[in-house]
């Protein structure tokens, strides 16, 4: 059974994630597009790695995507359904396989938010496109 | 019409775009049915390596969405540690949709030789079954029209075509 997607949205009511995946060069952007369809239709358990673990915080999860800079799309299970849904976070770049610094604790942040407000903090995920 | 459906109709209009989804879709395919095969055979990494000559760490990688280099020497050597035979297509990218929706655990595993059925057979069955394919009733696994299903149907004839329950 196909999963919903949902996008962090942030005070301002904008939607981050869309803009950072639009921001991606073509290539980045269908291998992201392709692993966000995988998460809908599979979930995170069938494709090994599909999305990996983020260490240091039991709730959050990457997507990983190669290429000549390295994407990566931090996101949670739920966190309002943990059976049926995946809220993407944010995007990020990592350099010598590290995420920027903060990034745990901004995502951590902005899962806390949905939790407190579901309605008006995340909204379905809007696809970027080209 | 679908999200995915629609989102891929539009996109794929785009060739730089269409190769690459495709690309990802592949090794994401072939990492996820490698792990499949091997949790349905029961075999840790360790043992898969063992049987492929190949070390553990080495079989991790393969079952890993991310990697990308695949070799048909590799995938050869897994399909024989595997008990089975390597397909290698070219598709039209309009089948790739109907394969990314019905891909699961059940239509990712395969069974090896020993469990394929039809080389296991009762011989009436398999007899009348190739005299069906032989009268184009059912399809032959040596295609319809085929010499070897035809020669076999004569043999089987009639009864042949009782024994495997008729239609």
């Amino acid at each position: 059974m196909p999963w919903d997607i949902y996008d962090y949205r942030d005070r301002r009511g904008l939607n981050p994630v869309l803009t950072w995946c639009q921001a991606l060069e073509k290539k980045d952007l269908a291998k992201m597009n392709h692993r966000i369809d995988m998460l809908q239709e599979k979930g995170k358990d069938l494709c090994p790695n599909l999305v990996g673990p983020l260490r240091g915080s039991p709730h959050l999860y990457k997507i990983r995507v190669n290429g000549d800079v390295a994407p990566r799309l931090v996101l949670c299970k739920g966190p309002v359904n943990m059976e049926t849904e995946f809220t993407l976070l944010l995007g990020v770049f990592e350099r010598d396989d590290k995420l920027p610094d903060g990034t745990l604790e901004k995502a951590e942040s902005y899962r806390q938010e949905i939790i407190a407000n579901p309605i008006q903090r995340r909204n379905p995920h809007e696809r970027a496109k080209r | 019409m679908n999200g995915l459906r629609g989102n891929l109709r539009e996109e794929f209009r785009d060739k730089e775009y269409r190769d690459t989804y495709a690309d990802e879709s592949l090794n994401t395919f072939i990492a996820t049915q490698i792990k499949i095969l091997r949790e349905q055979r029961e075999l840790t990494q360790r043992e898969l390596a063992d049987l492929t000559g190949m070390a553990q760490p080495r079989i991790a990688v393969l079952e890993d969405v991310n990697y990308a280099s695949w070799s048909i020497n590799t995938l050869r050597r897994i399909a024989e540690a595997f008990d089975l035979r390597l397909s290698v297509k070219f598709e039209t990218f309009s089948s790739l949709i109907p394969e990314i929706e019905t891909m699961n655990e059940k239509t990712l595993q395969r069974d090896s030789f020993a469990q394929d059925s039809w080389f296991h057979k009762k011989d009436a069955q398999a007899v009348g079954l190739a005299a069906l394919a032989g009268c184009g009733l059912i399809s032959s696994p040596y295609g319809q029209g085929h010499e070897g299903a035809k020669v076999l149907a004569m043999a089987g004839g009639k009864n042949a075509f009782s024994a495997a329950g008729g239609l």
